[in-house]
């Protein structure tokens, strides 16, 4: 049986699992980031990197990868930026070319709806299922000898703890 | 017998949606481009830096753009197959040399042939980027009017050349001259 202890112990490394995994925002590419006119251009560089995929390591931001198109996807953000273009347009201007798939967010639209309310909608489901499944469950029914047998163990685990 | 009815359909439904599901490529991303007029561009030739090339150039006729590299393994894969395609002279297939150095570009050709009715340099792949390009090689079918009407991700399998992109064109031609 699983204690308290184990069930911490379990939890703290999910989370530590979780933590290492999750995306640290490391750009690759550091020489360029010198090349903003302002701090503020600066973070939206950063935030829009995390925004887009990279095509050819289709699972990692623009940021995080080192293919080439990934650099000139970046290139094409920082001069974009410099040009004081909105962050609309910016993804715009990628989504044009490459599909929705280029934004590492999956958009919420008629598309897209059934992906993004699933997981909700599933426990939903699971909430609903549960109190009718119980229900239907019959309480199990023992002989009185095996009633007298499960009583004198419970008596006897009591005794020894 | 019943109260197992719904979990085998239930079953046998999943299995039929993903045995369909391992039969589609996972990495190939539908283009936008599909529909719409082909990105503008202005390009020098790969052979003679002096001339440029523009995509009016192509109107008024059917043509395909195959996306190359001499450092690209797959380009050399499919070159047998894009030779085929040109041989069968339905329509002209343009090379956009792709991110790629000229001179090492031209030796490729050479050594193995050059089946383009010419190569338009994309030196920093600028005009590559416009037209969605993620991987090369990459291969677009553009009709008379100038709209892309087909891009295949990937070399070009031979059965892709006879199947597909040759119907398609002639489809295209058809349709061009009874408008």
């Amino acid at each position: 049986m699983i204690t308290m202890i184990t069930m911490i112990k379990h939890f703290l490394y999910l989370m530590f699992v979780v933590a290492m995994m999750t995306n640290a925002a490391a750009v690759v590419d550091d020489a360029a980031q010198n090349e903003f006119a302002s701090p503020q251009d600066k973070a939206r560089y950063y935030e829009l990197v995390n925004q887009l995929r990279c095509l050819v390591c289709q699972n990692q931001t623009i940021a995080e990868s080192n293919a080439d198109l990934a650099q000139d996807m970046r290139a094409v953000v920082r001069r974009m930026i410099n040009e004081e273009q909105s962050d609309a347009a910016i993804i715009n201007t990628m989504v044009s070319r490459y599909g929705d798939f280029v934004r590492y967010q999956p958009p919420f639209d008629s598309r897209t709806a059934l992906l993004w309310l699933a997981p909700f909608l599933l426990v939903v489901f699971a909430l609903l299922w549960l109190p009718r499944l119980l229900r239907t469950q019959k309480p199990v029914q023992l002989s009185k000898d095996e009633q007298a047998a499960a009583e004198s163990l419970l008596a006897n685990k009591n005794n020894n703890e | 017998m019943t109260r197992y009815f719904v979990p085998v359909f239930v079953f046998l439904f999943l299995v039929a949606v993903l045995a369909y599901g391992l039969t589609l490529n996972p990495r190939a991303i539908p283009s936008p481009l599909v529909g719409k007029p082909a990105p503008q561009f202005s390009l020098t030739k790969l052979d003679n830096a002096a001339q440029t090339i523009q995509n009016e150039d192509f109107l008024g006729r059917v043509w395909v753009l195959n996306v190359w590299a001499s450092w690209c393994v797959a380009c050399l894969d499919e070159h047998a197959n894009v030779s085929a395609l040109a041989a069968a002279n339905v329509a002209p297939v343009v090379g956009l040399n792709y991110k790629d150095k000229s001179d090492e570009a031209q030796q490729w050709l050479a050594k193995w042939g050059d089946p383009y009715t010419l190569s338009l340099y994309d030196e920093d792949g600028g005009v590559g980027f416009d037209w969605g390009v993620y991987g090369v090689p990459e291969t677009f079918i553009i009709d008379a009017q100038g709209i892309i009407r087909y891009k295949h991700i990937g070399p070009l399998a031979r059965s892709d050349v006879t199947d597909i992109v040759l119907p398609h064109i002639r489809a295209l031609k058809e349709s061009q001259s009874d408008s």
